[in-house]
């Protein structure tokens, strides 16, 4: 794709416009942060010829990949009414092993990258236990590893880049296959985004193709009348919590093929981005509803967001503020589009607290 | 005392509410029917504030009341006593009674002597027999019933609202909650109450309003009407009578037991149990709040396993740890408490096909084609019309009852244990469920039905087994007279 000239920016703004109109007046949740999503666009389209380029587009999703595929991991966990604050962690530990083992230790490439993903494997298996096991909530049973694991990363590491360049002259670097799915690219297209996009495929097909995706939402909707049916609870949220693991064990590698080094305190941070864009993207917080598309959505409007500031030149100290605004305003407006529809007509007038029962 | 004129309610696609006029007059006992989906509930919370209606009027003791406000409400002396029960199981039943308005020392903390007092004196006024000191979660629902209408009465209430008090009430309970009612509206406090089941109406009641769809059919003197009327009025037609006694018990003729039990128990609130039912046969277990009734369907069911005991199904020793393992040998389970079994936010679909998933397809994969034909076909054979791409969240409560039992014919279960599975639904719906469980025993199921109703006991089972104190204290003909059963299951209880 070439630059924009200033009469196809005139001709595409046009058309976004109506777009948005559409888009905005269309009912559901989703609905909403794709209005919002675009929105986004069109404004830093509006203020600056920079934002909208091929260059542009393609860094911002390069950029967004890993944080969307932890962000795929987390749509599973919350669905099923759970939450994983260990998946950013994970990722740094999985990618330090894996540079680790090949750099440091001489492994060969397959099996660096097989124990990158043994390591989510573990970490995903031991939230599940601790959680279905031994009872404790999921947020506490993945706040612990989300503090634990990184130190382990830092143990295996000594706390320094993998490969230490300055260190290793000659020595190995991170493997072939790693660098080449983080960093290059194939027709234009990123590779990372293509791992990224078979990630969210992946995430889609599990949770609206196979039995556990389905156990999910119902152990998220009513764990009771999950239970009544059959579903076996424990079983199913384990093997969710490990899934999270492992996509959040291809998250850490990508990052370190794009970077080409793995260090323990990368990633830092992502969780939130991920919980943020499960949020943003219409998953209730509750569980049993929402889905891998709207979570995508989410991490976009999350992406844009920073990238388009940031060439406005907006001081990374206020993008954070802006960052962290724009979460809570999204999702107050989904509510208040939620309680709109309920309502039916003219949902501004100010109302009492949401009545749902039309039963009877 | 309570006016309300031309109430008007429209939620998305139902007109809830069409113009409704409702007068009640100070003293008396204003019964409310309907079908379900007829507006009853909206109209309760219209005149509790807790709907605002798209328009109406409304007059309490002469002075108009603001609608849609819960405040406005209460302040002219508008109490409601919600169906699905509005305590916080945590506090204790004294800090419910006097949720929101806890007597303060002038340290401003509570003043907790006083607050006790306070609540012993609310329910001693409706003869409630309970420690304000312990926690709403030890009681049992009928003890939680009471509570809220204590609670309901310890402000200064001119109207009282009651949904559909004795839904979670055994005979005798709501025998007493009638008394209580009684004693109210002698003082001068009226009392709306809503109800499907017509003979309390008839006899609790002074007037009766009925709604059908959104509009008043009418308002009649109790002493005036017969169920027979009552129930043309509610559905516009002519209820058939239930079909008549059900084909002869099938004889032991050799086959195993579709399922047995020997020594089933899970002390202290379930002692061993015998248990015996055949393929086709309907067995009532009639009992009373606190029999055991529930603890013996969610034990036969895996839902809190049995600690002693043996359960054989079709012949086999079988070992039932979880739900899944019932499942799996062909038992499903209706539970009394309606919200526990449909997953709200899934679609009809989904809700019928959720206990047949492990043969919806191959490993893990879902058979989402399958899955449709076989929601179409169980959605079919129950006669439920609504589109199986609607939530389950929208249906009316008879309904919801009806996916349920389409969720365990598409699972292939044999061996049904039913917990008062017409709780709170309106008297079409509970006939629709009464044929049902007949037309399954006769295409062979085996069913166990749990009830608290004498009626429901005798009209629908083969043999009826009484529960009292968490054993099966007899066995009775279902044609032995209802005090039987009564004195039966009362015999032993307390």
């Amino acid at each position: 794709m070439a630059e924009v000239t200033t009469e196809r920016r005139a001709r595409l703004l046009d058309g976004i416009r109506k777009g948005a109109v559409r888009v905005a007046t269309a009912a559901g949740g989703r609905g909403g942060a794709v209005a919002i999503l675009l929105l986004l666009v069109v404004g830093f389209f509006i203020a600056t010829p920079d934002f909208l380029t091929a260059d542009n587009t393609r860094n911002v999703l390069r950029q967004y990949s890993v944080p969307a595929i932890l962000a795929v991991g987390q749509t599973l966990v919350i669905v099923s009414a759970g939450i994983d604050l260990s998946v950013a962690s994970t990722a740094a530990l999985s990618g330090s092993l894996m540079g680790v083992a090949f750099a440091h230790w001489g492994w060969p490439e397959p099996v660096a990258v097989l124990l990158g993903l043994a390591a989510g494997f573990a970490v995903g298996a031991f939230n599940g236990f601790v959680i279905t096991r031994l009872k404790v909530p999921d947020f506490i049973a993945t706040l612990g590893p989300l503090a634990a694991v990184r130190g382990v990363a830092l143990l295996v590491t000594d706390g320094l880049p993998v490969p230490d360049y300055g260190r290793a002259g000659e020595g190995r670097r991170v493997p072939e296959s790693v660098a080449t799915l983080g960093a290059d690219s194939v027709l234009g297209i990123p590779l990372i985004v293509a791992v990224a996009a078979a990630c969210a495929l992946f995430g889609w097909f599990v949770l609206s193709r196979t039995k556990l995706g389905r156990a999910a939402y119902a152990i998220g909707g009513n764990r009771e009348a999950a239970r009544v049916s059959g579903i076996r609870i424990e079983r199913s949220k384990f093997w969710i919590y490990v899934i999270s693991g492992l996509l959040a064990a291809v998250a850490g590698m990508m990052l370190t093929g794009r970077l080409a080094s793995a260090n323990a305190l990368m990633a830092d941070g992502m969780e939130l981005q991920s919980i943020a864009a499960v949020v943003i993207g219409g998953t209730a917080l509750f569980g049993g509803e929402g889905g891998v598309g709207g979570t995508m959505i989410g991490i976009l409007i999350i992406g844009v967001l920073a990238n388009g500031l940031s060439i406005l030149g907006v001081a990374e100290f206020w993008q954070r503020v802006v960052n962290g605004l724009i979460i809570v305003a999204v999702v107050a407006l989904a509510q208040w589009r939620r309680r709109a529809a309920t309502r039916g007509s003219g949902g501004l007038k100010p109302s009492p607290p949401v009545d749902e029962g039309q039963d009877t | 005392m309570l006016e309300l004129e031309g109430a008007r309610k429209t939620y998305p696609g139902v007109r809830a509410l069409q113009g409704v006029d409702l007068g009640v007059e100070r003293g008396e006992v204003h019964a409310l029917l309907g079908e379900n989906g007829a507006g009853k509930s909206t109209l309760m919370k219209v005149v509790a504030g807790a709907v605002t209606p798209d328009a109406g009027q409304m007059t309490v003791g002469g002075s108009p009341v603001p609608l849609g406000s819960l405040e406005a409400a209460r302040a002219s002396g508008v109490a409601l006593v919600y169906q699905d029960l509005s305590l916080v199981p945590q506090l204790s039943v004294g800090e419910n009674v006097l949720l929101g308005r806890w007597p303060t020392t002038r340290w401003r903390t509570v003043a907790w002597e006083e607050l006790h007092a306070a609540a012993r004196r609310h329910l001693g006024r409706i003869g409630l027999d309970v420690d304000p000191r312990r926690r709403v979660d030890e009681h049992g629902m009928a003890e939680r019933q009471l509570v809220e209408i204590a609670k309901a009465l310890s402000g200064d209430v001119r109207v009282l609202l009651l949904d559909e008090p004795t839904s979670a009430l055994s005979d005798p309970e709501a025998r007493r909650l009638f008394g209580i009612v009684r004693d109210l509206t002698a003082s001068g406090v009226a009392v709306v109450y809503v109800s499907h089941r017509l003979p309390e109406v008839l006899d609790i009641a002074d007037r009766i309003s009925v709604l059908r769809d959104g509009q008043l059919v009418g308002t009649v003197r109790a002493a005036e009407v017969d169920e027979a009327r009552l129930a043309k009025m509610m559905v516009g037609r002519t209820l058939g009578r239930g079909a008549a006694a059900p084909a002869a018990p099938p004889a032991g003729n050799g086959a195993p037991a579709a399922l047995r039990a020997r020594g089933l128990a899970r002390p202290p609130r379930l002692k061993p149990v015998d248990l015996e039912l055949r393929a086709g046969e309907v067995v009532a277990v009639f009992g009373l709040v606190g029999s055991g009734r529930t603890r013996l369907a969610r034990t036969l069911f895996g839902l809190e396993p049995a600690t002693g005991g043996t359960l054989e199904v079709a012949g086999r020793p079988v070992s039932v740890r979880a739900p899944a393992d019932a499942i799996a040998l062909g038992m499903g389970y209706l539970g009394e408490d309606r919200a526990a079994g449909i997953v709200p936010r899934m679609t009809l679909a989904e809700n019928i096909t959720l206990a047949s998933l492990p043969r919806l397809g191959r490993g893990v994969l879902l058979a989402t084609g399958q899955e449709r034909q076989l929601a179409r076909r169980f959605a079919d054979e129950l006669g439920i019309r609504a589109p199986l791409e609607r939530r389950a969240g929208t249906l009316s409560g008879g309904n919801q009852q009806k996916l349920v039992l389409a969720r365990w014919l598409c699972s292939g279960a044999r061996v049904l244990v039913l917990d008062d599975p017409t709780r709170g639904i309106d008297v079409g719906a509970k006939e629709e469920v009464f044929r049902l469980v007949r037309r399954l025993a006769g295409d062979g199921a085996a069913i166990l039905y749990l009830t608290s109703e004498t009626r429901e006991a005798r009209e629908l089972a083969d043999r009826v087994l009484v529960m009292a104190g968490g054993r099966i204290v007899r066995s009775v003909d279902p044609d032995a007279p209802e005090e039987e059963l009564m004195a039966a299951a009362g015999g032993v209880h307390g």
